[in-house]
């Protein structure tokens, strides 16, 4: 008497199932990532705004990628001063800064930066790399104006 | 530019890239072959990680490039027409001892390379005790002997 083969077909339609999940995880897993939803996509760029200053960020960053911020401002004098504050300021690494900024300090929660007004809108870029996993909040105001606040959240 | 678009963009081009290259580039590894695909990953790592090294990224990146990989392989196997534009069909260098050299040129093989494969898989010593020999998808190439080659 031959020893029956070493097939089952619940397992093969058990591995099938399985495999088709996994397809479809990975699947999803890249369309978030395309779409920005993991960060560094379309989805992933918003703006915040109020009657002095408009700042476009990312919503999700990931960890020891750099992100920027985009601050278009209105300002009232010949210069433009920009408070960058966050809820761990020894994360704050700002770098490079576009325009340079005339002068610039560091404070207890982040640092604050003077700038020449470009007369009309002045547009700044801030470039910065998170360095923590999890939700931050990142303060910024100009010219002592209301501030914005912006929540982020890090991937590691 | 994101970057899942970014990997699937180089996915695409390096396919292009070694489709044109040919079957044999990657089968008959030389040193030299094997120095330019480290130079050319080494270039490929810099322009897709960018300034993210982060590990949401790597899972990304590895999730697209076996994602596009497996959509592929099902879009092969649904449409004939696709895989062999893609890989290339089975080219026939030698029929019945008679080496074609029209297929042999194009494909960049030589009679030595042809001889070489019927020694290693055969054991053959004449082109004459081949019946055919076919270069592979692979970049491998098979040698079916005459009848009664090997007596």
């Amino acid at each position: 008497m031959s020893a029956p083969l070493p097939f089952s077909g619940y397992a093969a339609r058990k591995s099938r199932r399985v495999q088709l999940i996994g397809f479809a995880t990975l699947w999803l897993l890249v369309l978030l990532g395309a779409l920005g939803v993991l960060g560094k996509g379309p989805l992933n760029e918003t703006a915040i705004a109020n009657d002095r200053v408009k700042v476009e960020y990312e919503r999700v960053l990931r960890l020891r990628a750099s992100t920027e911020f985009r601050i278009a401002a209105s300002p009232t004098g010949p210069r433009v001063r920009v408070e960058i504050e966050s809820t761990d300021p020894s994360e704050l690494e700002l770098d490079p800064i576009v325009p340079e900024p005339e002068t610039w300090r560091v404070t207890a929660h982040g640092a604050l930066l003077d700038f020449a007004a470009q007369g009309g809108e002045t547009r700044l870029a801030l470039r910065e790399t998170p360095r923590r996993i999890g939700v931050r909040e990142v303060r910024i105001a100009v010219d002592h104006a209301e501030r914005l606040s912006i929540r982020q959240v890090v991937l590691p | 530019m994101p970057p899942v678009l970014r990997i699937a963009i180089i996915y695409a081009f390096l396919m292009l890239l070694f489709r044109l290259a040919g079957h044999r580039t990657l089968a008959d590894i030389s040193t030299f072959d094997f120095v330019l695909l480290l130079i050319i990953s080494e270039m490929v790592q810099q322009a897709v990680v960018a300034d993210d090294p982060s590990l949401t990224n790597a899972i990304l990146l590895c999730s697209t490039l076996v994602g596009l990989d497996i959509a592929l392989s099902l879009w092969k196997h649904r449409a004939p027409g696709i895989e062999a534009l893609l890989e290339g069909a089975p080219v026939l260098l030698v029929h019945h001892g008679r080496p074609l050299s029209d297929a042999m040129h194009t494909m960049r093989v030589d009679v030595d390379d042809v001889l070489a494969a019927a020694r290693l898989s055969q054991g053959l010593e004449r082109l004459d005790q081949i019946r055919f020999a076919v270069l592979e998808k692979s970049g491998g190439i098979s040698i079916i002997p005459e009848p009664g080659a090997r007596d």
